[in-house]
């Protein structure tokens, strides 16, 4: 080939990258080219045998915002929000009462205490729906998101500060688990949006979530790390996507872990070595843009899924052939 | 050639190890205990550059630019100059990742200038100040070996062709727009535009967008052939160092001592930088070149206005790729940035900032004014760059032997081996 041809083509290459350049620099912005954009096409579809549960009838909620679940020892389903509202086993309406401010988050202790965790404090109500305490925490700008209640602790889950704290039963702080050491090495907990659910295990060892990790964390009560699992696919069905999940988490009887995602609405069960056995429910159960799926989990392994989008509380029942 | 090969492997290897470093290091719970008693290290969470290590680079800049500079001027070196880009590549490319360069430095001056509330780091002062400085007084040594992205494509000229002296002249006004419009993108606080389209730092993090890693590549292949693609008809600050060039001291010469006009550099540089001897041409008259001088000075001042009025004309255009006019633009006219269906991100996230429409169209409608007067600006340094040019191109040089030109040479010391006169004994 002449060399002038070659000069001719290689002058002309230049000249196109240029022209490139500028129509990057200022027509590129038209097009709407979003390379980080999360594709959540192919997850919304999934393996219809992978559902492991049946929905049965969903429980109304009549509140105007609708947060929490949580489900005492003899299957009393409690759901907080603007109002508490607890509901038998047959979903008949127990007890209601109203408070100041909308609940975040609810437990119930052994003995039929209330535990409430607001903005900034934590309300303690009888299940006659008297107001017993009030804890002023700390930090009075805490964000408490989850809140659990074995026999002699209460442990609440604090987005803003990213930590989990200790109580006793009469509000004195004990330890502050899962938070930043720097001694050790270990940051802190990300939590991109205020989603920071914790569950309480089978050895009363704290199951916390690290969203921004994608995982779930085990403390034992002085905060001590035990064990962890989770892993991240905005591909794979079998592993938490998006930038934060999941967002809840409840334990089943059988040590197995129930989890509930936003982005992809979708809770799933995990073994309890954190294997993905299966669908509860779907995203096609739920309604675009729906988040904040609080589980709750009965003695007879049904599961109870708070849906803030239609204000329900969806039930589902293991399918007889799985 | 095999000990090289492997080398080079080994090079390539232990660069992607450091790479990994900073994965590892964001591990957040403690490793497995081991049976055999073996302790895991301790997580370390990489810290910032330390400010020492910052001034590290400006001594390690300094350091170069005097080696290369005596390897150039005193040893007539082209291997040392082959060395130190070798150099260049593996420290100010591969170890420093292409940043901190002076390139890009441009920018963090222009918004420093512009812009009260911005900090500018010392070392991208030095690393665009000493540069200047070399080459002040030795002429552009910086670009001959100690630049990443010039000494990436110094080495990788294996088959250099001449380019014709008007295409060359033409393709060498880009690097004053971009230069122009670096300029201004950063003054207005809109884009580092030399960063976005640096061709060569996607090698240097093994990183980039497919679109910078496809140019860069573009780039290295036609640097085969076409010596220095990105410093001839891009670079925005060989334009800065060129003008300082033309008054330096000292700047490199092909001969050690009087040219004898034997005429072997002739074909040596790859650059064209070469000015050879020209016949003296007979004298024009004085009435000819007087008209002549009388138009161009009219001309010139006309090219500057004409060029600040039709670049001003264009100043919303250039102000689109400000994030915020855009965002406002696309508020006002209910565009939805051409997305159908759903609300745009870009205005998903300005509602959830809770900032309202009105005051983002003030802040809007005050970058549109800068750019008013920067394009202005921006147009009328153009129209100057085209009449300095075109009176560059009716000046008569006269030229007794070959010498470089002080303001495209790249000093690369290739021409020096072609040079069979001997340095003066002293």
């Amino acid at each position: 080939m002449n060399k002038k041809l070659i000069i001719s083509i290689l002058i002309f290459a230049i000249v196109a990258i240029i022209v490139f350049m500028v129509h990057d620099l200022f027509f590129s912005n038209l097009e709407q080219e979003k390379p980080y954009e999360l594709k959540t096409d192919g997850l919304n579809t999934y393996d219809s045998t992978l559902v492991l549960y049946d929905e049965v009838e969903p429980i109304q909620v009549n509140m105007d915002e609708v947060r929490g679940i949580a489900m005492d020892n003899e299957d009393n389903l409690c759901v907080t929000g603007s109002l508490t509202i607890v509901y038998e086993k047959n979903g008949k309406e127990k007890l209601k009462f109203s408070h100041d401010s909308v609940a975040q988050c609810v437990a119930i202790s052994d003995s039929g205490e209330i535990f409430l965790g607001m903005h900034g404090r934590i309300e303690v109500w009888s299940f006659k729906g008297k107001l017993l305490r009030v804890w002023d925490t700390e930090n009075s700008s805490s964000v408490f998101f989850g809140i659990v209640v074995d026999e002699n602790s209460v442990y609440v889950s604090d987005a803003k500060e990213k930590v989990v704290l200790h109580y006793d039963l009469n509000g004195e702080l004990i330890n502050k688990i899962a938070g930043e050491d720097s001694s050790k090495g270990i940051p802190a907990i990300i939590i991109r949006s205020a989603y920071f659910d914790i569950a309480l295990g089978r050895d009363n060892e704290i199951w916390v979530v690290n969203p921004g990790m994608h995982q779930l964390e085990a403390f034992d009560k002085n905060g001590q790390l035990k064990s962890t699992w989770g892993e991240y696919s905005n591909e794979d069905v079998k592993y938490f996507c998006g930038c934060c999940n999941p967002t809840h988490i409840a334990l089943l009887p059988d040590g197995k872990f129930v989890t509930s995602e936003k982005a992809i609405p979708r809770v799933k069960i995990y073994s309890q070595m954190g294997e993905f056995v299966g669908f509860v429910a779907g995203p096609d159960l739920f309604n675009e843009g729906t988040k904040g799926l609080d589980l709750a989990v009965d003695s007879e392994n049904r599961i109870f899924v708070l849906d803030p989008e239609r204000k329900q509380v969806r039930v589902f029942e293991k399918k007889k052939d799985k | 050639m095999r000990k090289v090969k492997n080398i080079a492997i080994i090079f390539l290897l232990a660069i992607m190890a450091w790479q990994t470093t900073d994965v590892a290091a964001i591990n957040r719970f403690p490793k497995p205990e081991f049976e055999s008693g073996h302790t895991q290290p301790a997580t370390v969470t990489p810290a910032p550059r330390a400010v020492f290590m910052e001034y590290l680079d400006v001594a390690v800049l300094i350091a170069a630019l005097s080696l290369i500079t005596w390897f150039i001027l005193k040893k007539r070196s082209r291997k040392g100059v082959f060395w130190m880009s070798v150099f260049a590549i593996l420290y100010f490319g591969f170890y420093r990742e292409g940043c901190i360069c002076s390139i890009g430095a441009i920018q963090n001056v222009a918004l420093a200038l512009f812009n009260e509330g911005y900090y500018i780091p010392v070392t991208a002062i030095l690393f665009f100040v000493i540069p200047i400085l070399y080459t002040l007084f030795f002429g552009r040594t910086f670009c001959a070996g100690v630049c990443p992205l010039g000494a990436l494509q110094d080495i990788i000229a294996f088959k250099p062709m001449p380019v014709k002296a008007w295409l060359e002249k033409v393709l060498g006004i880009i690097p004053y727009i971009y230069l122009g419009l670096a300029v201004l993108y950063a003054a207005t606080g809109t884009d580092f535009i030399i960063c976005r389209y640096d061709p060569f730092v996607g090698f240097y993090r093994l990183d980039a967008s497919f679109f910078m890693f496809v140019i860069g590549a573009l780039f290295l292949l036609i640097g085969v052939f076409i010596a220095r693609p990105y410093c001839r008809f891009l670079c925005p600050y060989g334009v800065i160092l060129g003008l300082v060039s033309r008054f330096s001291f000292k700047h490199m010469t092909i001969t050690p001592a009087e040219c004898i006009n034997c005429k072997l550099c002739e074909k040596s540089c790859p650059y064209g930088a070469i000015n050879m001897p020209v016949p003296e041409k007979e004298k024009e008259k004085t009435e000819v070149l007087v008209k002549r001088y009388i138009l161009l000075g009219i001309l010139v001042p006309v090219l500057v206005f004409a060029g600040g009025l039709l670049l001003s004309s264009f100043h919303e255009n250039l102000a689109m790729v400000n994030s915020k006019v855009k965002l406002a633009s696309e508020i006002l006219n209910n565009t939805n940035y051409g997305v159908v269906g759903r609300e745009a991100i870009e205005i998903t996230a300005f509602k959830s900032t809770g900032q309202s429409v009105e005051e983002l169209y003030s802040e809007a409608a005050n970058i549109v004014d800068q750019f008013y007067m920067g394009s202005w600006f921006l147009g009328g340094f153009i129209g100057l760059v085209f009449g300095l040019t075109l009176i560059g191109l009716t000046v008569f040089k006269f030229h007794t032997d070959y010498s470089p030109n002080k303001a495209t040479c790249h000093s690369c010391a290739r021409c020096m081996g072609y040079c069979p006169v001997k340095p003066e004994k002293k």
